[in-house]
């Protein structure tokens, strides 16, 4: 249980991605800038002056340049928005002893000791969370280039609306009972994380629509209606922190790799390229977070609209290559129709256990060796450098570095 | 065939915003920041009516569009920049009359009996099909002389997957260190 007068700070970055390319690219400051997913097909992110145009998330290249049609288009580089990430992630560590990386450009972090910690020296009397919180902006700008917006409150969930009303560049503490209240009341119960839309209509349907309406509910009515996680909102709301900041992320339910494959095919060299591409990215994240699976899937979506998947039980927990790549073939070739093109492709390793804890099989042959020499020659050539030959037909894909990482490929961030 | 062999629409540069909205235009044009231009050049080459901005408080960028009435190209030759005619209109000249080479043309030999050199566009950003994207440094390009003129023409290449769903050209240029 967090203490119960902890502070805490939620720091987002205003249009990550966008800011990202405008550190490296200065030219861009200014210009309606939509940053496109890997296929180049949709706007994945965009800039304030772009969003002023009516583009939204998610929408196609064509109708975006339609409504802004003097905008700018870069592709995504997952890596570069690691590296000022990461940069960002360390100054928050400097400033607050517990700091939880939520996502790639969200961090939660107590708050508590914010004063203090940003006095020049013991002699400086301490300022307030607002200025303190200020001194973090001016100085993640400085260091990385990246504008962030802070919220400051008494739990992760107002700390979060706090940084969302301040955008862009905002800075907004919320600590007074009475301030919060006043602040909450009016705001769409679905601004709140944790509250989509089904669980919208539910709370509508008892004639809650705002935070305010949420508040005055009684807790057990919402605890009906949201279970024990909508109550811990509610709770939230009032100012207690219910939710810690976790500094470790949580063991996953599941680890996938895949997605789109670009050009739908059925082209069985470049399908079964992307099969091992898929495996050996899988194998890398279950390696990095000490993850055994015992279950593995694979997943198929056709271009025709058709959708299919297997999954089988293995033999014993693995996260070696040498064992997952046979069997996710053998689940491709059970679910895959030769003659509809795929368009995505998912492995999915579930049933999760850390590695070691799993018990051993007598009867599998123990000789995983691959992976680690790819492991030892890519830590020092680069990622992708030594990799299956089956993935050679996929010269565009390691001919080109933005398809090198993905979003799932930073690690370490309790969301996504 | 690449789109850009169609015959060239003459535009005139207009003010401000307005010279970037024609996507309904099968173009091709790139666009260079000013200030990585010297004031000189601009003055020697009469480029001050190509220069614009998207927007109020965006940098200012120079503008060459194969719509102009005029095409050019900036060019890094011999070291220096330079300004060259892009690609060939006039019917009674030599040269191809398109203002593109394509890469595979070019090894297979059709372009041996003009002697290309080939030569760095510098660009910032590039519009194919109205659609405006970044590039790091710029593309490449072959020049050829006709007696005592010289063009330009822009290598093109099979489109990435990427570059033909974002711009629905199945060609695109050839960029200097970068894939797009």
């Amino acid at each position: 249980m967090p203490p119960r007068n902890q502070i805490i700070g939620h720091l987002d970055a205003d249009c990550f991605y966008a800011s990202a390319e405008r550190v490296r690219h200065p030219g861009l400051k200014h210009i309606p800038l939509g940053v496109l997913g890997n296929q180049g097909a949709c706007v994945i992110a965009k800039s304030y002056e772009m969003k002023n145009y009516g583009v939204k998330t998610g929408v196609p290249i064509w109708d975006a340049v339609k409504l802004c049609p003097h905008g700018v288009y870069v592709k995504r580089d997952f890596h570069w928005y690691e590296v000022l990430s990461r940069m960002m992630l360390d100054y928050v560590q400097t400033i607050s002893p517990k700091v939880e990386y939520y996502s790639i450009d969200e961090f939660f972090f107590d708050a508590s000791e914010l004063t203090r910690q940003l006095r020049r020296s013991m002699h400086e009397p301490a300022g307030t969370v607002y200025e303190a919180a200020r001194t973090v902006q001016d100085d993640i700008l400085k260091q990385t280039g990246v504008p962030v917006s802070i919220g400051i409150s008494r739990s992760r969930t107002l700390a979060k609306l706090a940084s969302d009303y301040g955008k862009p560049f905002g800075c907004f503490a919320l600590l007074d009972k009475d301030e919060i209240a006043r602040f909450v009341e009016l705001i769409d119960i679905q601004e709140v994380t944790g509250i989509a839309t089904r669980s919208a209509i539910k709370l509508a349907d008892h004639g809650i629509r705002t935070c305010g309406d949420f508040r005055r509910a009684d807790a057990r009515l919402i605890n009906k209606l949201l279970t024990k996680k909508g109550e811990a909102l509610w709770w939230e709301l009032h100012g207690e922190t219910i939710t810690p900041i976790a500094t470790q992320r949580p063991m996953h339910k599941a680890i996938a790799r895949g997605g789109s494959i670009g050009e739908s095919t059925n082209n069985p060299d470049i399908l079964q390229a992307w099969l091992a591409r898929n495996v050996e990215r899988l194998v890398e994240a279950m390696y990095w977070h000490r993850y055994v699976t015992h279950r593995l899937s694979v997943s198929l979506s056709y271009k025709e609209g058709k959708h299919c998947s297997d999954r089988c039980k293995l033999p014993e927990a693995s996260n070696a290559s040498e064992l997952l790549l046979p069997v996710a073939k053998h689940l491709f070739e059970r679910c895959w129709i030769r003659q509809m093109r795929i368009s995505h492709m998912h492995i999915i390793a579930d049933d999760l256990q850390y590695l070691g804890t799993h018990q051993r099989s007598l009867f599998v042959d123990q000789s995983p060796r691959l992976d680690s020499l790819k492991r030892l020659i890519n830590e020092k050539l680069g990622r992708f450098k030594l990799r299956s030959g089956e993935t050679l037909p996929l010269t565009e894909i390691y001919g080109d570095d933005a398809h090198q990482y993905d979003i799932c490929d930073v690690y370490g961030k309790s969301c996504f | 065939m690449f789109c850009h062999h169609q015959e060239f629409r003459c535009i005139q540069l207009d003010k401000a915003e307005r010279a970037y909205q024609f996507e309904k235009c099968i173009m091709f044009g790139i666009a260079l920041l000013r200030r990585e231009v010297p004031d000189e050049f601009i003055a020697r080459h009469h480029l001050q009516g190509r220069i614009t901005r998207r927007t109020k408080e965006s940098d200012e960028e120079l503008l060459f569009l194969d719509q102009h009435c005029v095409p050019v190209l900036p060019v890094w030759l011999n070291g220096q920049l330079q300004i060259l005619a892009w690609g060939n209109r006039n019917p009674s000249s030599q040269l191809p009359r398109t203002g593109w080479c394509m890469t595979d043309s070019l090894k297979e030999g059709q372009w041996e009996s003009l002697q290309p050199v080939e030569v760095c566009i510098p660009a910032s950003y590039a519009c194919d099909r109205g659609v405006w994207y970044l590039v790091t440094e710029g593309m490449r390009g072959v020049i050829v002389k006709e007696r005592s003129r010289q063009v330009v023409y822009l290598l093109s290449q099979q489109a990435t997957h990427y570059y033909e769903v974002m711009t629905r050209n199945r060609r695109m240029p050839v960029f200097i260190g970068e894939t797009i």
